[in-house]
């Protein structure tokens, strides 16, 4: 189970180091709250365990968006996506500003 | 919508290790459109070199401007014509709006590109492309496009993925089996930030490895509508760098291949691609007195400019990655003055290349490499490590780089 995000104007460490504190925060029960709202229940395992971030390759040039891959352990698989969309992508918008922060890369013709 | 959907889904699918690989994802049919008719006009050119001389330049800006915004317009909203008849209506509308602007003289001028643009559309059969099967924007597509004996409309890439591979397979003495696969993606805007070349044209490699098989992933990004003579010559050098640089990077590897983090690797990026920069000029010198020669000659050229600002440390704005690349250069640079030392200068790049792509090879994982390869530097500079040269000596006696490989980890 792997979910992606792009990101610029920022490097992969800092997004890597948000996104574990985010799941963190996650996997402590901080943002149970609004998971329930969202009629999601907190996975039983961690998402931490097993978790691997990594870009989404390596090659000629960077591009000014990066994608972040993160392919989550199989203990939290099918929760990983409901907590990505509501609780992940949110916050890293908050920590990087909204328009850093995209699903898709906005440079991609689509 | 449909096609935004597959490539979620394969995306999803693909990034896991373990997983089947999905079948290729390749350009939209509107963008293949837009690249397809930008790549005719710019052979068209190369092809006419001296025709385009004699032509004002006026006429010849007025022919491009409509090309592109064909190319510009096809690209925003697609058309209901098939790839090759897009192509056929959209040359014809481009003369037809030519035609009123030009005096006679220079129509004649003009008709060697004309007749080439139209040579080099003609290549293009939708209907012979695939089984009879022909692209309508759907997921569908991918499969023609990615078929064997398909895909004539991107096929300056399909013939660069293949030359690479017939490349990478001579040039690595003892290659690994690795299945690469080449993707092709669109985009709006210039994928690449290589500092003075505005390319309209990037490549990027993942791995997505599975227990018992190495999978390469290479997507060729490709800003359609921008698609120009430097992005056309380009082609060739950057589909060598994914494969050759990046296809078989740590391929020695026992376990799934791990993808890139914060670290590049000088190995792939410097030292590799300095090799990948010289066999572009090695082809290009082996053309001398053919036909092709002049084309190949371009091409390296473009693989020298870009390989140059990649590197380059005095550039502003600097390449993202250009101290990682301009280490792995240094360390290319001090093997092949220490290789040459001993007098034959062909055995010593024969040997050089040899070691960087078993360098390449070995399953140092990117912090590894990074640290292998600045350690191998700091002991090449002068005075230089006794132990290291000797290890080098055995190296070029044995062939086998394990110890090299290994004084490198551990020293």
């Amino acid at each position: 189970m792997s979910e992606s995000i792009f990101v610029r104007e920022t490097d992969f460490a800092s997004a890597e180091k948000t996104i574990r504190t985010i799941l963190s925060d996650v996997d402590a029960g901080k943002y149970d709250q609004e998971l329930s709202q969202s009629g999601v229940t907190r996975p039983q395992g961690k998402l931490l365990d097993g978790l691997d971030l990594s870009m989404s390759g390596q090659g000629m040039s960077p591009n000014e968006w990066f994608e972040i891959i993160a392919i989550f352990g199989p203990v939290v698989a099918t929760a990983a996506k409901d907590v990505w969309s509501i609780i992940v992508v949110p916050k890293l918008k908050r920590a990087f500003r909204d328009d850093c922060v995209s699903p898709n890369n906005p440079k991609q013709n689509k | 919508m449909i096609a935004f959907l597959q490539i979620i889904q394969n995306k999803t699918s693909n990034a896991g290790f373990g997983m089947a690989l999905p079948a290729p994802i390749h350009m939209l049919l509107k963008d293949r459109k837009a690249y397809a008719l930008r790549a005719a006009y710019f052979k068209a050119i190369r092809a006419n070199a001296n025709a385009v001389g004699k032509i004002p330049e006026e006429a010849l800006r007025y022919l491009e401007n409509r090309i592109n915004e064909i190319a510009q317009n096809i690209a925003q909203k697609d058309s209901s014509s098939q790839l090759d008849d897009f192509l056929a209506e959209a040359v014809e509308a481009a003369e037809k709006s030519l035609r009123p602007m030009i005096e006679l003289a220079t129509s004649a001028a003009i008709s060697p590109i004309m007749t080439a643009l139209r040579g080099q559309i003609s290549r293009i059969k939708c209907i012979a492309c695939y089984h009879g099967a022909v692209c309508h924007g759907l997921p569908a597509d991918d499969e023609i496009v990615a078929s064997t004996d398909g895909g004539e409309c991107i096929n300056e890439i399909k013939s660069a993925f293949r030359t690479a591979n017939e490349t990478a397979a001579r040039v690595y003495s003892n290659i690994p089996s690795v299945r690469i696969q080449i993707h092709t993606s669109g985009f709006r805007d210039r994928p690449a930030l290589i500092p003075g070349i505005p390319l309209a044209l990037n490549g990027q490699t993942r791995f997505a490895d599975t227990a018992n098989e190495k999978i390469s992933v290479i997507t060729i990004e490709i800003a359609s509508t921008l698609f120009d003579e430097m992005a056309l010559v380009s082609v060739p050098y950057v589909v060598l760098h994914e494969v050759f640089c990046h296809g078989y990077q740590m391929a020695n590897s026992s376990r799934p291949r791990r993808n890139a983090k914060s670290v590049a690797d000088p190995i792939s990026e410097g030292m590799m691609d300095v090799l990948a920069a010289r066999i572009m000029e090695q082809r290009a010198s082996e053309l001398a007195g053919t036909d092709d020669w002049q084309r190949s000659k371009e091409e390296a050229d473009a693989a020298s400019q870009i390989h140059l600002a990649r590197r380059s440390l005095t550039m502003q704005p600097r390449f993202p990655q250009a101290s990682t690349v301009a280490l792995g250069v240094h360390a290319w640079d001090l093997v092949l003055a220490v290789f040459s030392a001993e007098g034959d200068s062909l055995r010593a790049e024969q040997d050089a290349r040899r070691l960087a792509c078993d360098l390449n090879l070995h399953d140092w994982d990117f912090v590894m490499r990074f640290s292998a390869l600045s350690r191998f530097v700091g002991q090449l500079k002068k005075p230089r490590n006794a132990k290291l040269v000797t290890e080098l000596t055995r190296y070029r006696d044995t062939y086998n780089s394990s110890e090299l490989i290994n004084y490198l980890t551990i020293s």
